[in-house]
Order: C-alpha cells, then structure tokens, then sequence
C-alpha cells in the first residue's frame, strides 16, 4: 500500500469528521461514546491498509466507527470478575482519613437487633446476598420474584439497618450525634 | 418555604447513602459490568462525600454477616441444651413434640432460627449444596440438615425436618427421625415430616437401619417408618414426588386439604381451610411455585370457594 493511499483515506476521514460525529452522536446516544469511537477510528484509519477496491470510502470508514462501536458495547458488557468488584470497592477507602475509620465502628449488637427485626423474607434475601454470595438472578428464581424486587429488597434491608442504627446512635448522645462533620 | 442548612445538609447525606446503596447492590448483584464499573467511578469521583458514603456504606455491608453469625449461634445456644438430640427427640414423642408442632405451624418462627442446623432454608426457598466430593444436596421448602461426620471419611448428615434430594456418589449415611440410611451410588429423596419418614430411592440402592431391623430400598421403591412403625415398599410417581426439582407441585386425585398443606410448606403466611368438606373434594393440578402466592384465588375459582385475605398473607379458603 503506498503512501498516497493511505493519506487519501485519512483526508476523507478527516473532511467528513463533523457529519460522522454528528451521525454517530445519533446512533449511540451519547456525545462521549461518539468522540471516543471516531477518536479510535482515526487511530486505526492511520494504521490499516484500506482494501484496494473501496467504492465508497465514506460509507466504508462509517461501516467502521460502528464495528468499533459495537465492540465498545461488548466490552463494556462484560462482567467484572471478583477481584475486580473487591479492588473497584475497595478504591474509596483509600481517601479515607484513618482516625474516621476507628471512630465510625459498626455497633454489632445493635446490627443484630435492626436484622432481627426485618421481615423474614427480606432477611433471607439479604443473607443469600451477603453470605451466600448467590446472584440476584439466582435469588429471583428461588424466591419467585423478579431481580428488580431482589434489589429493592437489599436496598430497603439496608436502609432500615443504617436507620436503626443511626437512631441508636442519638439516643445515646442526643441530636446531632450522628452527623459527621 | 426555607430549609434551615443542617436541614438540606442532611437531606443531601440521605441522598447520597441512598446511592451508596444503590452502588453496592448494583455492584454485588452478580451481574455488574465494566460499564456499571465506570459508571460507579465517575459517581465516586464527584466528592470526598460520595466516596465516603459509600466508604460506610460497604462497612455496614460488611458487618452485616458477623452479625448475623452471631444471631444464629445465640439461637441455637438457646433452644436447647443437647442440640445433637433435638430431631431426634422431637420425632420420639415426647414433650418437645407439642412445642415442635406449634413451631411447625407458625412456619416463620423458624426463618432464621437454623436451630443448629448446618443448612437450611426458609419458606419457600430451594437450595443446592455441594456437601463433599461426591455428595450433592437438593434443599427443599423449610428444610434444615446437619452435619453428622464422626471421622476422616465418614460422610453423615442428619435431616432435622423438611425435603432433601441426595445424591451419593460416594459412601454416606442419612440420619433422619429414628432411622438411619446407608447410601453409596445412590440418588434418593428423603421427606421429614412431623411424625413420619418417607425415602424415596430414584437410583441405585440404598440400607434403611429402622427398629432394629434392616431394609433394602431398590431403585423405584419408597418406604415410609414412623417411631415405631415401618410401611410396606411400595412403588410411586415419579414426576408427583419429584415435582418440587423443577419448581413444580403436581398432585393427582388428592384431597384438597393436604394439597393445601402442602403448599403451606412453599408458600409464605398461611391458607386455612375453613370447610372440612371442601376439604375432602379431589384436585388435579399443577401449580409452578411462582404461582403459590395467588393460589387461593384459583381455588376460588375452581371451587367456588369464598376467600378471604388478610395481612401476611393469610387466606381463610370456605
């Protein structure tokens, strides 16, 4: 492939960039997705050797900032392993300041006093999550509920949880306790 | 109207634990993706706030299973003094019977209170467990199984109550109410009622040590012994004793007061029958274990039965 080829592609590439961003940022739906996707394209437009025979380099290089897009949802669609999940949540306590974290103990029996009080289903949910591991979808089935209602469920037992525990933290040592600073 | 500061301060932390929240399941859900990763990035990335809401939101995440530990071990510690005897005792006769019963009927009692049981499981709620290599459980409905191994080598469980499938590709002994199985190569169904064993041998062979007697079950037989009693073999359904594997209760020609019984066993709250008569009419059906919550509502249109619901779902069926 010579140098001129190559070059030729690229001006066609970059006369049309405007049109193909505002197409594109229609496609997908999202300003970002487009500039990453024409910005990959550039990059690869600049690397590859275009078919000798291309009638239509316009429609060609468009044909491409999709498959790159398509790619992109593939991707981005995959599941995150374990380890990633623990490092990703474990990134926020990084910025932690120490002395907070001694000072923002959990209280264990009063945990246990808020679970006890939990409707016995939501409970179960909440435990095949946390103990068991089991995934949302897993807990659907056995619970013959959709995995939307698996999610309010955990998020409804959470929030009683930091209420009660929160509560319990003013009534000890009254209003404004419980702020942080 | 104005909100004093302190006002709309703490109503933007409620904002904010509420999305910690929302991260945190949608993180442990089993099925977050790279994008729901940059997503949580970018939220967390807004502010100190936001990192640290969630910071203490996966603190309280994390607690959540001592806890919960410890509850169970406070409960077990609890019931009785001798909890290896419990199922045992109960199934006897006895005493501890009549306070059993009164458990057994109020079905949620029991959820969480494993009662020193290895594994079990709530209303309605089925469970897989790999025991050891070689041995499979199948968890039905309000089950609860404990480990029974003595030594290195020796697989022993016991089931306290509810419905388990086994299969034993290895050696394993069952206990369950006064008996004791022998299984190695065998896949088998064991139903621990009030009062009444039944095994269901599905495949291979397994050893029935009852009363001091010895039975063998083959492949397509099933045996039920109380305390004091054994059953002949007998043959069965197959599909209708192994409905419940595929979420499914299926009942041919049974009366209907047992056919609510036992959807009882799957069903959250309680259908009460309220007329013996209807009671005694004949069902054939097949319920999916999805369906169980509005199964009174068929009743009542199969019957023409009178329903009436009240809360935690509790049905009066007349």
């Amino acid at each position: 492939m010579t140098e001129k080829e190559q070059s030729a592609m690229l001006k066609v590439f970059l006369a049309s960039y405007d049109v193909f961003r505002a197409r594109l940022r229609r496609r997908l739906g999202s300003d970002d997705l487009a500039n990453d996707v024409l910005h990959e394209t550039y990059l690869r437009v600049d690397r590859m050797e275009p078919p000798a025979d291309v009638q239509k380099p316009g429609a060609y290089l468009f044909r491409m900032a999709l498959n790159i897009a398509a790619d992109r949802r593939a991707q981005d669609a995959r599941l995150l392993t374990g380890t990633e999940i623990e490092e990703l949540m474990q990134t926020a306590d990084e910025h932690q300041d120490p002395a907070v974290i001694v000072g923002g103990q959990i209280e264990i029996r009063a945990l246990m006093q808020a679970l006890t009080e939990l409707a016995p289903r939501r409970r179960q949910i909440l435990m095949a999550s946390r103990m068991e591991q089991t995934p949302h979808q897993e807990i659907a089935q056995r619970f013959g509920i959709s995995t939307r209602m698996v999610e309010k469920e955990l998020k409804a037992a959470l929030q009683y949880c930091a209420d009660r525990l929160e509560r319990k933290v003013i009534q000890r040592f009254g209003p404004g306790a419980g702020k942080q600073s | 109207m104005s909100i004093s500061a302190s006002e709309s301060a703490s109503a933007t932390a409620n904002q904010l634990r509420e999305e910690a929240f929302h991260w945190l399941v949608r993180l442990t859900s089993g099925h977050a993706t790279h994008a729901d990763a940059e997503a949580f990035r970018r939220w967390s990335a807004q502010s100190s706030e936001h990192a640290r809401a969630f910071f203490l939101a996966r603190q309280l995440w994390q607690a959540m299973a001592p806890a919960e530990q410890k509850l169970r071990q406070e409960q077990a510690a609890k019931v009785v003094s001798h909890p290896r005897r419990f199922g045992r005792r109960a199934f006897l006769g006895g005493a501890i019977a009549a306070s059993v019963a009164v458990l057994v009927a109020r079905p949620s009692l029991l959820d969480g209170w494993p009662m020193g049981a290895d594994f079990h499981t709530g209303v309605g709620e089925q469970r897989h467990v790999d025991l050891t290599q070689g041995v499979v459980l199948e968890l039905n409905t309000q089950t609860r199984i404990s480990q029974r191994s003595e030594a290195l080598g020796d697989a022993a469980i016991e089931v306290l109550s509810g419905e388990v499938e086994i299969q034993a590709s290895t050696a394993l002994r069952v206990l369950a109410g006064n008996g004791e199985l022998f299984a190695d190569g065998a896949r088998f169904n064991v139903r621990a009622t009030e009062g009444s064993v039944c095994v269901t041998c599905l495949e291979g062979r397994l050893q029935l040590k009852h009363q001091g007697r010895r039975v063998s079950l083959e492949q397509g037989r099933q045996l039920t012994y109380t305390a004091q009693r054994q059953g002949q073999l007998t043959s069965f359904d197959t599909q209708q004793v192994m409905a419940w594997r595929q979420q499914l209760l299926v009942f041919n020609d049974a009366p209907l007061a047992s056919v609510i019984d036992e959807i009882n066993r799957y069903r959250p709250g309680m259908i009460v029958l309220m007329n013996a008569e209807l009671g005694r009419r004949k069902v054939q059906a097949r319920f999916s274990l999805a369906q169980l919550a509005n199964v009174a509502v068929l009743i009542r249109d199969a019957y023409g039965a009178t329903i009436t619901e009240l809360p935690g779902g509790v049905v009066l069926v007349s």
